[in-house]
């Protein structure tokens, strides 16, 4: 609490001492701010000289005059998407997925994390995380072969299986009430071993000593988990919250693209913003139009996360993004 | 100095266990009937679909594959890209993650936000392009596949929130001693956050093995393909086909077969995979005890 | 709050207009030293075409898509050999991967790279591209007898039909207009269920329902999701009152499949109507096209053969996850059956796959006028508009297309490795053959230089023959309007994704009901612009009536 307090003071101080205290900071702390200028010129270099793209969004861009030659002609770009009767649901199946993606890994892959870290014979440790990773290296393309072994209707394993039990085949893919769940289900298979990398490396990273005392006081493994692992993995699982609320207006592009492809009757639930809009330019390659959905997608994202972030920043300072 | 465990606990693990096991062997079948896969005849697979167990074994696709020079070279590119980028991006790095660690650092917030935003906000491909090719001249050089990725926003605040996490005193009694910044850094700090180090570096070198985007916008010379680049031209050209025999009759177009794009996958993905068992020693609860008290 | 948020963007924001304002002198410097560059160019290659002397060394750059002929190098070096007093010309291929080729290409193109020639067509970025001013004209070296092989190869009438808007962008490749579209019956699979050979639709029909009475396991008619591409589609065959865009792709309206209708002298438009539209649409339609189902009904025939069709065609995985052995039929082409069949008895020695022509007897029958064409070339090669060398690259299409000799060497490669000559106009293939097979359809295919592969069976050179008769055709009304869809690009955008959705369902008959539910989603693309598209419709056509077409 009392750091915010401090933090937030600052601003006053600054404006009284102006340029001065400028100086003075990146003289006090000059090597800190020499460690980070590596990074602060690659990103302007990278990232900062080629955002005048940005403007294409609201031109008329025309590739032979460039982006200093082509007409501006403001929110026009934007129209096809925002008076489509189809953004509605879109958006929600954008949103929708996404929530039910970030929870579901996040969930996954922290269990996964804490129960690594329990177990202890070693064989068994490496072997399965191996595993568990694994599907993170198959491309979304393959994943997309390899989901066709189980769903179709006619010799799918998993219609087999069904009919094994004398239950009568089901059209997977002529269905769309089934693929939220296929999705959601495939999503974690493909990151949740991965993603449950970055909890275990700080599960390792936390003071061995306090599991000790604990223990001392004669607590549970649950108790331990509960009460020592998991608020220690907070300001983690914060900060990948955060920086993948930023992408919540993103649809994964590559996983439903590749698996659900042109199929239309799956459309209903799985149709995002970028598969649409895909569908909307592929055949004219509009590059003003396409930026334009992209900035929007950005702009949505960036106000998400300012506004999570200031709300995180009151709760829990220590987790926060900045 | 074992506390003997109650029978709740026992419990637990065992369940644990179960539930490793039972994830684990979910991540296992699909590979293995990719793997056997790509190890059987194409009319075996066309006839009879992935198989777990190969019905006519068959390393065609492998010799189909391999007898092409140009992926000897891309291997040796894509080792090159991602040794050397994992290093120079994991220098970058942390050098910007320690900095923006620390809470007595004024303007870390400004640094924070100006990284941040560039998550968002992208000028899109054809200022990027044009800023590569024409500016830069990056075109045809392998560093092109290095430089632009050495900084990664979101590895950088995994590794902040990770320096973020150690306790303040240990750089603070450190300063007394005398040592600057960049040694504590060095000398203190990453040493003590092996796991964090461990689990970026891996973020990194997955990354740049992954790379063939830029590789397809930039490099022409068939020398420097990355291996990435050079099995999803394979892939991909399947599919392609298709979209292409929808709208006109080409008939002359050739598709790889499904074998060769399955045994493309393994050999992609061989490699790296090691490198995860070899990491993983520093993903241990209870590792830095050493580290911490010394 | 707010003010911590502004104070962390402020500084940002401020770079950022620095930094614009810094890349703007820079580019306009770049431009400056571009145009410098750029006339050093043209003078060094602006120099005298007499045939005595070797003109400056150039170096062309050509971006085509598919994969680099292994042996290409080799052929270059020979071309290379046998040009260097005339042309003295070097051939930069830059073989993009057809997946990547669309984004590449435009960004060539975007950032004003220099490249020469490039491949793009009418059912790919064409019109588009062009409506955006990135090819060039090239009406002065057609019919121009300082091009004398271009002169022969590309008859005047050829590219007369391949004009758009009044000029010549583009150099048509074709060997033939059309490849029939044709069914492969399995002929094993029929012979076992004692049926005789399928000739008409009701043999068709009575063949599927056996197989699908009588072997369960195997699927009757395979397809993907454009369904039995041809199935029951009617035809404007000998009218000049009427264009049809009974499918997608036949649509010449921006994507939108409009069939219009002009009055009998050819000189006003009367209307247009689509799928789904109300009868009413249609009233002014001459007859017997002025319902809605006698051009658009075919999609209720697609819902009766549903039933012989595999249960999920939008899946191209599920499909392809299919055993190809248990298939009663296919949809291919003529030129393409042979290669099916080897795939077939590769896995299956005694199986084989018999033609039937489901489109049209007379195609069957090769009788003259069958086949529906606009005499525009499906494939064909364009010059960028920042290309520097468009003189040399046509001089070295022009060498290309003087003779047949020069022809095969690019198109089939070198004479007694590549391919050895069969006759004046055919070839047969060699072992060798696989290391150098050059896209023709990309800069090579012509109707009179290309050789015929007479490797292939009898039966197919006959129809590959027969296609390639000009007299084989008839002309559709229309033939060379080319629509802008840049007035309505917003419209046609937010139309496009929801047609394309009716639109794959309707073509594999998925929706039992499919007059209401193409009726509904004609309404939804009321809402979206619909009127919009089809009053710019008729304007342009009207304006393309005045100024003379047809």
């Amino acid at each position: 609490m009392e750091r915010t307090i401090s933090y937030q003071s600052q601003p006053q101080k600054i404006k009284k001492m102006g340029k001065n205290s400028f100086i003075r900071e990146i003289r006090k702390n000059h090597l800190l701010y020499l460690l980070t200028l590596p990074g602060i010129l690659l990103i302007f270099v990278f990232a900062y000289l080629p955002i005048f793209g940005i403007v294409i969004a609201f031109q008329d861009f025309r590739p032979i005059e460039g982006v200093f030659g082509s007409p501006f002609v403001g929110f026009e770009n934007f129209r096809f998407f925002i008076e489509s009767k189809e953004v509605y649901r879109v958006v929600m199946n954008t949103v929708f997925l996404n929530v039910l993606f970030i929870l579901f890994t996040t969930v996954v892959s922290v269990s996964l994390a804490v129960m690594f870290s329990e177990i202890k014979l070693k064989k068994f440790k490496v072997i399965t995380q191996t595993l568990a990773t694994l599907p993170h290296f198959l491309s979304w393309t393959v994943v997309a072969m390899i989901v066709a072994v189980y769903l179709p209707y006619q010799g799918g394993v998993v219609n087999q299986i069904l009919n094994a039990f004398g239950i009568e085949s089901v059209a997977f893919y002529n269905e769309a009430a089934y693929w939220p769940f296929l999705l959601v289900f495939i999503k974690v298979w493909h990151a949740a071993g991965f993603g449950s990398i970055v909890y275990l490396a700080t599960i390792s990273g936390i003071n061995p000593e306090i599991y000790e005392s604990a223990s001392m006081d004669g607590a549970t493994r649950w108790r331990k988990i509960w009460h020592i692992t998991l608020p220690l993995l907070k300001p983690t699982i914060i900060l990948l919250l955060l920086l993948a609320l930023g992408g919540i207006f993103y649809g994964d592009f590559g996983m439903i693209y590749a698996i659900v492809g042109k199929n239309a009757l799956l459309y209903p639930t799985t149709d995002v913003i970028d598969t649409y809009v895909y569908r909307a330019l592929t055949e004219f390659s509009n590059i003003s139009m396409s930026s334009a959905i992209g900035l929007f997608q950005s702009f949505v994202g960036f106000i998400l996360v300012l506004t999570v972030n200031q709300i995180t920043r009151k709760y829990s300072p220590d987790s926060a993004l900045y | 100095m074992e506390v003997k465990e109650s029978s709740g606990d026992r419990l637990l693990l065992i369940l644990m266990y179960a539930g490793i096991a039972v994830f684990a062997l979910v991540c296992l079948i699909p590979f293995v009937t990719v793997l056997s896969s790509s190890l059987t005849t194409e009319s075996s697979i066309q006839q009879f679909g992935f198989q777990m167990f190969p019905k006519a074994f068959s390393l065609e696709a492998y010799k189909l594959l391999l007898q092409n020079d140009t992926i000897y070279k891309s291997y040796g590119v894509t080792i090159f890209v991602t040794v050397v980028g994992t290093v120079l991006a994991m220098l970058v790095t942390c050098a910007m993650a320690y900095p923006l660690s620390l809470r007595h650092l004024k303007y870390r917030n400004h640094i924070t936000f100006y990284v941040f935003f560039t998550m968002l906000f992208h000028g899109g491909l054809v200022s990027s392009y044009i800023l590569i090719t024409k500016y830069l001249g990056m075109t045809d050089s392998i560093w092109v596949l290095i430089i632009p990725s050495l900084l990664n926003p979101f590895n950088m605040f995994l590794m902040r929130n990770f320096f973020k996490s150690i306790d303040e005193s240990l750089a603070e009694s450190a300063k007394i001693d005398g040592a600057n910044e960049i040694y504590i850094m060095f000398r203190i700090m990453i040493p003590i956050s092996m796991p964090a180090i461990a689990a970026i570096s891996l973020f990194y070198a997955l990354a740049f093995w992954n790379k063939w985007f830029e590789a397809m916008l930039y490099i022409r010379n068939e020398n420097l393909f990355p291996l990435q680049y050079l099995i999803k031209r394979i892939l991909d050209s399947a599919d392609f086909s298709r979209e292409l025999a929808q709208n006109v009759n080409i008939f002359e177009y050739t598709t790889p077969t499904l074998t060769t794009r399955l045994a493309a996958t393994i050999v992609t993905i061989g490699p790296i995979i090691f490198l995860y068992p070899f990491l993983q020693k520093y993903f241990v609860k209870g590792l830095l005890i050493g580290a911490v008290k010394g | 709050m707010k003010g911590k948020f502004r104070k962390a963007a402020l500084p940002v924001i401020a770079l950022l207009l620095m930094l614009s304002t810094v890349l703007a002198a820079c580019s306009s410097n770049e431009s400056a030293g571009n145009t410098n560059s750029g006339t050093k160019q043209e003078e060094s290659q602006d120099t005298d075409t007499n045939a005595a002397q070797a003109p400056d060394p150039a170096t062309l750059k050509f971006m085509f898509f598919g994969d680099k002929p292994t042996d290409l190098d080799k052929v270059l070096a020979e071309f290379e050999k046998r040009t260097k007093d005339t042309l003295n010309t070097k051939i930069e291929f830059d073989f993009v991967p057809g997946a990547e080729f669309r984004q590449k290409q435009l960004l060539a193109m975007s950032t004003g790279e220099s490249f020469d020639l490039t491949f793009d067509a009418p059912w790919a970025t064409l019109y588009n591209h062009l409506s955006l001013g990135y090819y060039q004209p090239l009406d002065k070296y057609f019919n121009n007898d300082e091009y004398p092989g271009l002169k022969n190869a590309f008859p005047a009438e050829m590219m007369e039909s391949n004009k758009i808007n009044g000029h010549i962008y583009t150099i048509p490749f074709q060997t033939s207009y059309a490849d029939p579209f044709i069914i492969g019956i399995r002929k094993d699979v029929r012979e076992q269920l004692g049926l005789p050979p399928v000739k008409t639709m009701d043999d068709f029909k009575n063949y599927l329902e056996a197989v699908k009475t009588q072997l369960p396991d195997y699927v009757p008619m395979v397809i993907g999701g454009r369904g039995i591409f041809r199935l029951g589609l009617p035809e404007e065959k000998g009218r000049n009152d009427i264009r049809l865009a009974t499918i997608k792709p036949e649509s010449f309206t921006g994507g939108i499949p409009f069939s219009v209708s002009i009055s009998p002298d050819g000189k006003k438009v009367l209307g247009a109507a689509t799928i789904g539209d109300p009868e009413s649409a249609f009233a002014d339609f001459p007859a017997p096209f002025n319902t809605h189902d006698s051009i658009y009904g075919h999609f209720g025939t697609r819902v009766e053969y549903r039933t012989y069709t595999n249960e999920d065609p939008l899946s191209k995985q599920a499909t392809d996850a299919l055993d190809p052995i248990k298939q009663g039929a296919i949809e291919t082409t003529i030129s393409n059956l042979s290669q099916d069949r080897l795939k077939l008895q590769k896995l299956k020695p005694d199986a084989d796959y018999e033609p039937f022509f489901y489109t049209s007897d007379d195609i069957r029958d090769m009788k003259p006028g069958a086949i529906r064409t606009t005499f525009i070339a499906n494939n064909s090669a364009v010059v960028p508009a920042s290309s520097k060398n468009v003189d040399r690259t046509m001089k070295f299409l022009d060498w290309m297309f003087s003779n047949r000799e020069n022809h095969a060497l690019i198109e089939l490669g070198i004479e007694g490795e590549h391919w050895i000559a069969d006759g004046d106009s055919g070839f047969q293939t060699t072992d060798k053959s696989p290391d150098y097979k050059f896209p023709g359809y990309e800069m090579t295919w012509n109707p009179t230089l290309s050789r015929l592969n007479t490797s292939n069976e009898p039966e197919v050179i006959k129809y590959v023959e027969y296609a390639q008769d000009t007299s084989s055709y008839y002309q559709v009304p229309l033939s060379g309007f080319v629509f802008d869809s840049k007035p309505v690009a917003t419209e046609i955008a937010k139309i496009n994704p929801k047609l394309q959705q009716t639109y794959d369902i309707l073509m594999t008959g998925l929706e039992p009901n499919w007059k209401p539910f193409a009726e509904k989603s004609n309404k939804e693309w009321r809402d979206l612009g619909l009127e919009k598209v089809r009053e710019e419709v008729l304007k342009q056509v009207q304006a393309y009536l005045d100024a003379g077409g047809k």
